[in-house]
């Protein structure tokens, strides 16, 4: 390790509905608590501009609103936006942030407005317009749930990056990233043991997120169901295997994921066109199987 | 993909065969927690027991349940109180600090201690003795500090919760 690395702090604080970890190494204690601070307001902010559950926050206003008006937005909000809607497009719509009537009624969101949604509302619905303005053609709820929550990862290394830190590592409840010279053991959660930890790889730069059902796994009508929607047939998923997928950013991680834990090995050639590596964590054998590329990094 | 070449992935055998079974973490220290939050200042310790009352009064207004009846409190010699408090969930225990400023306002919170167990594998040596032997350059250690899981952690509702009853008691029995 270089000399710069002489100082290294490591915080945790409750955002985005998990545990959210800062890690940063630097030269100076006092610079890095600030870029650490820093760090967490970003994420803070992500937070008021994304959260479902926030009347206030632009996802709030879009879904209450945006039926009828167009609703101007964040310039980070429009930035997720605009990653979802072309992640919908590449995968035909099975990735979709529409979904979030569904993901009330299976109560998984809170509810959130009041009259009825349009149950054939779809990602192609949402109308991006100039000026950050935002129109909904049918009534629906969006939920930017994981990619706000890779957005936010993005953008908290960012400015650990831009306040000095030589090296860090921010993880929000499994979508993680890292930077600098510093080799970052990765652990994955055992998919059918979730408080089983399995070293997974070293992350020297990069981004890596990881979706599963093992905290949103429910039984409803007798079927096993996870928080996770194919976005056309709105069929919640079933999967028993964990998926993690590396990119060079955190929010196309995360949005990646969603499509390999709905599709499984099919989503392999889409991943690696969109800039990811797929792996999935199989429950019964617990044995990872890169998806596309080689193993060797 | 430059991205790729960043990544020095671990064999798929070496995966299989070095779990580890719980995971905890110390990410403060009870004094690095208080100045974390109130930097500078000089913390006093208070010792509050909740009263029969105070607790019905708190729980009433949060529909949280009081637990635990001593509470660990410091009065900040800049003004405000400096609190740590535990939430259990299913699987996890978070000791936790927050800073309240002198009107009752969260200034800031704090994870201090982040511990996970699951008990069918801590009780399972059975289970757990099958890797045993078999690992690769991890060892197999309970409580060993696992720096990063890439999965999500469980929910913080627990905090939530946990500070919505802190916020109550201040207002009930330090205000």
């Amino acid at each position: 390790m270089s000399d710069t690395l002489t100082v290294a702090l490591r915080r945790a604080r409750p955002l985005l509905g998990t545990l959210v970890e800062v890690t940063a190494h630097g030269a100076c204690q006092t610079q890095l608590m600030q870029a650490v601070d820093a760090a967490f307001d970003t994420i803070a902010l992500v937070q008021r501009l994304m959260s479902f559950h926030d009347a206030a926050s632009d996802v709030g206003r879009m879904n209450r609103l945006a039926y009828r008006v167009a609703v101007r937005v964040h310039p980070w909000t429009w930035v997720v936006l605009r990653a979802a809607q072309r992640l919908a497009r590449a995968s035909a719509g099975v990735f979709d942030v529409t979904v979030g009537g569904e993901l009330m009624r299976l109560g998984y969101l809170p509810a959130a407005v009041r009259g009825s949604l349009d149950r054939r509302a779809r990602w192609a619905d949402v109308r991006l317009l100039p000026g950050r303005r935002v129109r909904f053609a049918r009534r629906l709820l969006i939920d930017l749930g994981g990619i706000a929550k890779g957005f936010a990862v993005d953008r908290a290394v960012q400015c650990l990056r831009d306040r000095g830190a030589s090296a860090g590592l921010v993880n929000a409840g499994g979508d993680l990233r890292g930077f600098g010279p510093v080799e970052w053991r990765i652990h994955l959660r055992h998919p059918a043991r979730p408080g089983l930890l399995l070293p997974f790889a070293d992350l020297a730069s990069g981004a890596l997120a990881t979706s599963a059902g093992y905290f949103s796994r429910r039984v409803r009508h007798g079927a096993v169901h996870t928080s996770i929607l194919h976005g056309r047939r709105r069929v919640a998923s079933t999967a028993t295997f964990s998926a993690s997928v590396a990119a060079s950013n955190c929010m196309l991680a995360d949005g990646l994921t969603k499509l390999v834990v709905l599709r499984g090995h099919r989503a392999c050639g889409l991943v690696r066109r969109l800039g990811g590596r797929a792996f999935i964590l199989q429950a019964h054998d617990a044995d990872a199987k890169p998806l596309s590329g080689s193993s060797a990094g | 993909m430059d991205v790729f070449n960043n990544w020095l992935l671990v064999p798929a055998t070496a995966v299989i065969v070095a779990p580890a079974c719980a995971y905890a973490t110390q990410y403060l220290t009870l004094e690095q927690a208080q100045q974390a939050i109130f930097p500078g200042a000089d913390f006093t310790q208070a010792f509050v027991t909740i009263s029969d009352a105070q607790r019905t009064e708190i729980e009433r207004r949060t529909g949280v349940n009081v637990r635990v009846r001593e509470q660990r409190v410091w009065r900040v010699s800049t003004g405000g109180v400096f609190v740590v408090d535990e939430v259990i969930g299913k699987h996890e225990l978070i000791t936790y600090a927050v800073g309240l400023n002198s009107d009752g306002v969260v200034r800031q919170l704090e994870i201090m201690d982040y511990r996970e167990s699951y008990g069918y594998e801590i009780r399972n040596a059975a289970w757990r003795r099958q890797f045993i032997g078999k690992h690769d350059s991890d060892p197999l250690k309970l409580d060993l500090d696992i720096k990063n899981i890439g999965g999500a952690t469980l929910s913080c509702r627990h905090i939530a919760e946990g500070v919505r009853r802190l916020l109550a008691l201040y207002d009930v029995a330090l205000r």
